[in-house]
C-alpha cells in the first residue's frame, strides 16, 4: 500500500495500512504522514546544521536555514491542508463518523502546527547547543571578569574620570520622572492604598513608582543623606571594558520577584570592580592573558591572532600595541551580546509569545477549514458577506452611539445569541438552505472569537488586579490558556459538529 | 419463488459454474460471516485456477445451516409526493407509489421527465414540496441515519483520490468493519465484481466502466437498504451493462436485508430484463407501471419491411393498427405475437427485424 511514496519505510507502510484499516478518521487526516516526514527533513536539517560552520557570534547566521525550514514548513501545512480538504473526511455519511472524530479532526491541526514550529527552531536549537558547548556561560562569565580585571588592572592608572551624581529627594504621593528633571523625586504611596483606587491614574502612578524605583536601585552605586528627604547618588565611571550583558539584568530584576542569578555566573560590575582592585597594584607587564581572551571572543581570523599575539610577547608590550589592541573592545562586546542572544534563544520567557501566535493561526485555519468542508461553496461565500455586512453594521452604530467596552461585548453577545437560536431552528427545518448554513458558519465562527474575546478580556482584568504578583500572573495566564484551548475543543464536537451534521444530512430544497 | 441456495444448486446442475460461485459469494457476503466468506474467495480462486476441489467444497459449504437465508421484507411508501422548483417549470406531481424491499424498480421516461428528481426525492438528497416518502423504520429517523442506510450514485460519480483499494478499506473501516474483516471484505468485493487487478490503480486510470463498478463495490460495502442509481449504464459497453445488470439482480436477491434497488435507464430492454417492476414517467407524472409479469391485452410488435404499409395492412384484421415510424412499423392488433410471425411466414413476406415490446415500457414510446 502507498508503494509510490519517497522514503517510506516498511513499519511506517504497516502503521499507514494499520490506521487506514482500524482507525480511518485518524488515517484521513494524515498526521501520522505530515510527522514522519518532518521528522525526515528535521533530520537532515539537524545533520547540515550540525556540519555546517556557523558563526556563534552572529546572531542571525542561521537565519538562512530557519528560512528554508519556513518555507519548506509553509509548502508542507500547504499539501497536508490539500490532502485533508480532497478527503473531506466531515461529510463521510456511516456508522463511524462521532464527535470523536470531530474532535481528532481539530487536534489535528494543534499537531501539525506544533510539529512546523518545532522544526522552523531546528537550527536555532543547533546553533544553540553549539554556542552552549563551545562557549559555556560560567567561563563566559569568568572571561568577561578577567579581562575586566587585568584591562582595569593595566589601565588602573589612566582611568580618572569622575562619578556623576544626582540629587534625589523622597517626597509622599508624588509621581516619579527619573530621567527628565534635575530634582529627582520618589513617591512612596502605599501600595494597598493604589491597590484599591482602581482607576487608570492610580494604576499608572503605581507602574511608574516601581518602574523608577526598579531603575533606581539598578544604578544606585553610592547613596549619601544631605538631609530629611533628600539623597545624594552616585553613579559609578565606566571600569568594564566587556559588559556583563544579559548577566546583570537578573539582579535588577530580582527587585520584582526576588530571582537571582547563581553568584558563578555573576560579573562584576563597575562597582565592584572599582571596590575589589583599587588597591590592587597596577599590571604593568601582564597583557597577554587578556589580550588571548579578547581574541577568542573576537571575529579576526586565527592566523591573525597568532600574528598579533607573537607582535604582544607576554614578557614586554608596550602601551600602544595594547590601545591597538583594545579596539577589540566594541567588536568583542557585540559578538558576546549575540552568542547570548543565541544562547539564550529557548529561554522560558519566550515560550508564551511562541505559543500564542501559533494558537491564533492554528484557531484561524481551523475554523476555516472546519466551515468550508462542512458546507458547499455558496453558503462560504454567503457566510462572508453576511459576516461582513454585521460587523460594518455594528462597527457603524457602536462609532455613531460611542459605545463603551461593556455595551461592545453586549451587542456582539446579543448578535451571537441571534445567530444561535437561527442555527438551532435547523433541527425544525425540513430542508436547508445556504442561508442557513451561513447562519451556523458565522454562529460557529462567533463563538469561537466569543471564547477567545471572553478569555483574554477576564484575562485583562485579572491581570490589572495582579500585576504585582509575577507567579501568581503566570499562573492564571496558564490557567486561562489552557480553559480557553478546553472550550474550543468543547465547541466543535458538542455545539458545532451536531449543527453541521444536521446541515447537510437535511435535503436540499432544489 | 426459488431460494438461492436452490437457484446455485440448479446453475452447478447446469454446468453454470461462475454463475453458481458468484450467487454463493453474494450468499456468503450477506450472512456476513467470515469464514463464509473466506471460503467463496478460495472457491473462486480454486475455480479460476482450474483446481477441481472447488466443486466439492461448494457443495459441502451449500449443506451447512449458518447459510440460511433469512428474509426481513422492508416497505417504502410515496404518498402524493410532488416537487415544484423555484426556478423553471418542471414539476413532479402527485406520486403514489408502494413498494417492498427485495426487489428492482426501473424507472424509465424520456428525457427532462423527472427521472432525476424523482430518484434524489427517494435517496433523501432533494425536499418533496408537497406529500412525503415514508422510508421502512430500520432505515433510521433522522436524515443522517436515513443517508447512512440509503446509497445513491449519481450520473456523474464523484472522483476518488488515492488507490482504489484504499479507498475500499476507508469506506470497510467507516462502516465498522476492522482489521482482518476489512481486509476480507475488501478482497471479496475485488474477486467477486473482478476488479483485482485494478486495484492498485488510481481513478483516472480506470474506464468509466470500471469506474462505476468501483463504485458498486464500495456500495455493497456499506451494505445500504436502498440503493439508487441514476443511469449506472451511460457509459457501458454492452457486455458491461449486462454483467452490471447480473450483478445488482443477484445482489438484491442474495441480501438477507431484502436490499432494494432503484434505477433509471435510457436502456429499456436491458433494464426491463432484470427489473421486477418498471416505473414510467411522462411529464413528470407515473404514467404507467409495470410489473415484470404484466401482459398486455393488445400485442404490440416492431418490426422492419420493405413493403409499404398500404401492402402490408392486407394482411392484418381490420382492428389492428399499423404505424409507420420511418425506420420500422409497430402493429397493434389483437393476433399473439406467434400469429403476427406465421402471417409473415405464410405470405413469404420480407422482414428484417421483429420485436415483441407488448410487455415493454417501450410501447409507451410509441404514443
Amino acid at each position: 500500500m502507498n508503494y509510490n511514496r519517497p522514503f517510506m519505510p516498511t513499519f511506517m507502510k504497516s502503521f499507514d495500512e494499520y490506521l487506514l484499516k482500524n482507525h480511518p478518521h485518524l488515517w484521513t487526516l494524515r498526521v501520522h504522514l505530515f510527522a514522519y516526514y518532518a521528522l525526515l527533513i528535521d533530520g537532515v536539517f539537524a545533520i547540515l546544521c550540525t556540519l555546517f560552520p556557523f558563526d556563534l557570534f552572529n546572531a542571525t547566521s542561521h537565519f538562512l536555514f530557519t528560512g528554508f525550514m519556513c518555507i519548506i514548513g509553509i509548502i508542507g501545512i500547504i499539501m497536508w491542508m490539500y490532502y485533508l480538504l480532497r478527503f473531506n473526511v466531515f461529510k463521510i455519511f456511516g456508522k463511524r463518523y462521532g464527535k470523536l472524530s470531530a474532535l481528532l479532526a481539530y487536534l489535528s491541526f494543534i499537531t501539525v502546527f506544533t510539529i512546523t514550529l518545532f522544526s522552523i527552531y531546528i537550527p536555532s536549537f543547533i546553533v544553540k547547543c553549539k554556542a552552549n558547548k563551545n562557549y559555556p556561560t560560567y567561563i563566559v562569565a569568568s572571561d568577561i571578569n578577567e579581562i575586566n580585571r587585568a584591562v582595569y588592572l593595566l589601565r588602573k592608572d589612566s582611568l580618572t574620570s569622575p562619578w556623576q551624581s544626582s540629587d534625589v529627594s523622597v517626597e509622599e504621593n508624588k509621581a516619579l520622572f527619573f530621567d527628565t528633571v534635575d530634582e529627582k523625586t520618589i513617591s512612596f504611596e502605599p501600595i494597598k492604598e493604589i491597590y484599591e483606587s482602581d482607576d487608570d491614574q492610580g494604576r499608572a502612578r503605581y507602574m511608574v513608582y516601581y518602574q523608577a524605583l526598579d531603575s533606581f536601585l539598578l544604578r544606585q552605586d553610592s547613596i549619601i543623606k544631605i538631609d530629611v528627604n533628600k539623597y545624594k547618588i552616585f553613579e559609578c565611571a565606566d571600569y568594564q571594558c566587556i559588559d556583563g550583558i544579559n548577566f546583570d539584568i537578573y539582579p535588577a530584576m530580582s527587585v520584582y520577584n526576588g530571582r537571582y542569578q547563581p553568584k558563578t555566573l555573576k560579573t562584576l560590575s563597575n562597582l565592584e570592580i572599582y571596590h575589589l582592585y583599587k588597591n590592587a597594584p597596577s599590571l604593568k607587564n601582564d597583557s597577554l592573558l587578556a589580550m588571548q581572551l579578547l581574541l577568542k571572543y573576537s571575529s579576526i581570523t586565527k592566523e591573525d591572532s597568532i600574528r598579533a599575539l607573537d607582535q604582544a610577547p607576554s614578557e614586554n608590550i608596550n602601551n600602544r600595541t595594547f590601545n591597538n589592541f583594545f579596539k577589540f573592545r566594541y567588536q568583542v562586546n557585540h559578538n558576546i551580546r549575540d552568542l547570548f542572544n543565541i544562547k539564550e534563544f529557548y529561554d522560558f520567557s519566550h515560550i508564551s509569545v511562541w505559543l500564542i501566535f501559533p494558537l491564533c493561526i492554528i484557531f484561524g485555519l481551523s475554523i476555516i477549514t472546519f466551515i468550508y468542508r462542512h458546507t458547499n461553496i455558496w453558503a462560504f461565500l454567503l457566510s462572508i458577506v453576511m459576516f461582513s455586512i454585521l460587523f460594518i453594521f455594528w462597527a457603524l452604530i457602536v462609532a455613531f452611539f460611542g459605545f463603551d467596552g461593556n455595551e461592545v461585548f453586549a451587542v456582539y453577545f446579543l448578535n451571537l445569541l441571534a445567530m444561535g437560536i437561527l442555527s438551532y431552528r435547523l433541527f425544525y427545518m425540513k430542508y436547508r438552505t445556504n442561508f442557513y448554513g451561513a447562519f451556523v458558519n458565522v454562529f460557529v465562527c462567533a463563538l469561537y472569537a466569543f471564547v477567545l474575546y471572553s478569555s483574554f478580556f477576564i484575562f485583562e482584568k485579572l491581570d490589572d488586579i495582579y500585576d504585582y504578583d509575577n507567579e501568581f500572573k503566570k499562573f492564571v495566564h496558564t490557567t486561562f490558556l489552557l480553559l480557553h484551548m478546553l472550550s474550543t475543543f468543547f465547541i466543535i464536537p458538542f455545539i458545532a459538529f451536531p449543527l453541521y451534521r444536521r446541515w447537510y444530512s437535511l435535503p436540499e430544497k432544489n | 419463488m426459488k431460494s438461492l441456495k436452490e437457484q446455485i444448486e440448479e446453475s452447478l446442475v447446469a454446468g453454470e459454474y461462475d454463475l453458481a460461485i458468484k450467487r454463493y459469494m453474494d450468499l456468503a457476503f450477506e450472512s456476513g460471516i467470515g469464514p463464509h466468506i473466506k471460503k467463496s474467495i478460495e472457491i473462486k480462486m480454486k475455480h479460476e485456477c482450474r483446481d477441481d476441489t472447488w466443486y466439492k467444497d461448494l457443495q459441502s459449504v451449500l449443506n451447512e445451516k449458518s447459510i440460511e437465508e433469512n428474509v426481513q421484507p422492508l416497505s417504502y411508501e410515496l404518498i402524493d409526493v410532488s416537487k415544484n422548483y423555484s426556478k423553471g417549470k418542471f414539476q413532479l406531481s402527485s406520486v403514489n407509489y408502494n413498494f417492498s424491499g427485495g426487489e428492482v424498480i426501473g424507472i424509465v421516461g424520456e428525457n427532462g421527465n423527472g427521472k432525476t428528481t424523482l430518484l434524489r426525492l427517494m435517496s433523501d438528497r432533494l425536499s418533496c414540496s408537497n406529500g412525503k416518502i415514508v422510508w421502512p423504520e430500520e432505515l433510521g429517523q433522522t436524515h443522517y441515519e436515513l443517508k447512512s442506510s440509503i446509497a445513491y450514485i449519481p450520473q456523474r460519480i464523484p472522483r476518488w483520490f488515492g488507490k482504489l483499494k484504499d479507498n475500499l478499506h476507508f469506506t470497510a473501516s467507516v462502516n465498522g468493519d476492522f482489521g482482518h474483516k476489512n481486509d476480507l471484505y475488501v478482497n471479496y468485493v475485488l474477486e467477486r465484481f473482478n476488479l483485482k487487478k485494478y486495484a492498485d490503480l488510481t481513478w483516472d486510470q480506470i474506464s468509466s466502466g470500471y469506474k462505476t463498478r468501483f463504485e458498486i463495490a464500495k456500495i455493497v460495502m456499506q451494505r445500504p437498504n436502498l440503493l439508487i442509481l441514476d443511469e449506472p449504464l451511460a457509459n457501458l459497453d454492452i457486455n458491461a451493462q449486462q454483467t452490471l445488470l447480473t450483478d445488482l439482480k443477484m445482489m438484491v436477491k442474495a441480501s438477507n436485508r431484502r436490499m432494494t434497488i432503484l434505477l433509471s435507464s435510457q436502456q429499456l430492454y436491458e433494464v426491463e430484463k432484470i427489473a421486477d417492476k418498471i416505473i414510467m414517467l411522462k411529464n413528470g407524472k407515473i404514467v404507467e407501471t409495470l410489473n415484470g409479469l404484466d401482459e398486455g391485452t393488445v400485442s404490440i410488435i416492431e418490426f422492419e419491411s420493405s413493403l409499404s404499409k398500404n401492402q402490408l395492412i392486407e394482411y392484418f384484421p381490420t382492428d389492428s393498427v399499423l404505424e409507420n415510424n420511418g425506420a420500422y412499423y409497430t402493429l397493434s392488433s389483437s393476433l399473439t405475437p406467434g400469429d403476427v410471425i406465421n402471417i409473415f411466414a405464410k405470405n413469404q413476406l420480407p422482414l428484417s427485424y421483429y420485436r415483441d415490446i407488448t410487455n415493454s415500457s417501450k410501447r409507451f414510446f410509441n404514443n
